[in-house]
């Protein structure tokens, strides 16, 4: 299967950036599709963000750093 | 009335591809793998598959930006659906219109909309047509308990009734609009006895339950396209996701999502059709599986295609074009 890529979600519809906030599973390290892997901050709400794929995650984004919607903050590889 | 085995497996099939398609979506968006806004229908594919398999195809579908369901129950193609949610050109509006306009008159598919109450008057219109034309075919207008409470909804159900149109008022009451529970907008209990003010049959269905609503409509369906005139049928059911996608639920109790869960219409359909020997395990696991397939297959056609380029902007939009400069 291609990598896939993390990438900040639009999880409500009037958000168009947000803020990564933590890494909930170190670069490096297996994640399993569906577990919660990083969390973001939008309009003051922290929201946990769950893997959309299974296989090893590989961080580009920075904590602390706001993104736009869509933008690619790391990668998991199967 | 009793439905056959295989009519009982077609809505099954009918209504997990409902769900796999919506659960995909928030899927999709919530991992960030793609961006579309949408109006999750999770939780009332009871009532859609119900239209699917009562509606004929040249009877037509009037619906709102919470139609994933009833788009598909109708026979709507699921490339053209995610195609127009992800603004692309296989979309059923060329990708220009969005989740609120998808629209397939070759379906019978006349017409989404975001406007709370629109769609009554436009199914009158077509109802009206067809009458007029000395067609068969009925309407069926499908929209939430917020609609009820508008002006356009009072003028469309009194035409109707007036003139004994073919069109079947569809209520897909979801306890909810937007954020406002439906006991703070409205004195009566059930939108059903709204219908009593139009003199027209008002009944109220579990719209969890597929083969009540089936019954419900085929009565409604039967009486319009017989010149009896309009029904409003009251589809009692819930929405999982809430508004839109992204809706937090903190105005739900918890209490009542948890009991509207366990309710769920999917896996209760499914353990009746065990119960009743319609279906074994095996056979409902792979219509399961055959649904998740079409969905992903559907979703990677579309995740394909192009977006619509610069020069849709204006077709479809007069009968001779303005250019717009670009
Ligand atoms: C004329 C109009 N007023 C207000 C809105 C904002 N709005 C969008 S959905 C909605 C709630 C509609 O609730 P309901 O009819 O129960 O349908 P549901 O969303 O539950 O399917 C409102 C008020 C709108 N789109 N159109
Ligand atoms: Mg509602």
């Amino acid at each position: 299967m291609a990598d896939f890529v993390v990438r900040i979600p639009r999880v409500s519809v009037a958000v168009s950036e947000a803020e990564l906030v933590e890494l909930l599973v170190d670069g490096g390290q297996h994640v399993e599709e569906g577990a919660p892997i990083y969390v973001i901050a939008t309009e003051k709400v922290e929201q946990e963000i769950e893997a959309g794929a299974s296989g090893t995650v590989q961080w580009t984004g920075e904590v602390g750093t706001t993104y736009d919607i869509g933008a690619p903050i790391g990668v998991i590889t199967a | 009335m009793t439905r056959s085995a295989e009519v009982q497996r077609r809505i099954y099939a009918l209504m997990v591809l409902m769900k796999a398609a919506d659960d995909r979506l928030s899927k999709g968006i919530g991992t960030g793998e793609f961006i579309c806004v949408y109006w999750p229908s999770r939780g009332q594919e009871a009532i859609a598959a119900a239209m699917g398999i009562s509606l004929r195809r040249d009877d037509q579908l009037v619906t709102t930006y919470r139609g994933l369901h009833d788009l598909i129950g109708k026979g709507v193609p699921l490339e053209e659906i995610y195609g127009e949610m992800m603004g692309r050109t296989l979309g059923a509006s060329r990708g220009k219109g969005g989740t609120m306009h998808i629209a397939n008159p070759e379906a019978g598919v006349m017409l989404s909309t975001g406007i709370v109450g629109a769609g009554p008057p436009v199914g009158v219109g077509l109802a009206m047509a067809a009458k007029r034309k000395g067609l068969d075919r009925v309407t069926v207008v499908s929209f939430g308990v917020g609609a009820t409470t508008t002006g356009s909804f009072h003028e469309a159900a009194n035409m109707a009734a007036l003139w004994d149109l073919p069109v079947v008022f569809v209520c897909q009451n979801n306890l909810y609009a937007e954020m406002t529970p439906t006991r703070d907008t409205m004195k009566l209990e059930h939108v059903a006895d709204r219908a009593a003010g139009y003199g027209m049959p008002g009944v109220r269905v579990d719209g969890n339950d597929p083969l009540a609503v089936a019954t419900a409509l085929d009565e409604a369906l039967n009486k319009a396209r017989h010149g009896d005139g309009p029904t409003f049928v009251e589809c009692v059911t819930f929405r999982f996701r809430g508004h839109y996608f992204g809706d937090r639920m903190r105005y739900i109790p918890k209490d009542q999502l948890d009991s509207a869960l366990a309710a769920d219409p999917v896996p209760r359909f499914r353990a009746h059709l065990l119960d009743t020997g319609v279906a074994t395990d095996e056979e409902l696991t792979r219509v399961e599986a055959v649904a998740a397939q079409q969905v992903e297959t559907a979703l990677q056609t579309v995740m394909s295609a192009d977006a619509p380029s610069i020069d849709e902007l204006d077709r479809d939009v007069y009968a001779t074009p303005i250019r717009f400069p670009v």
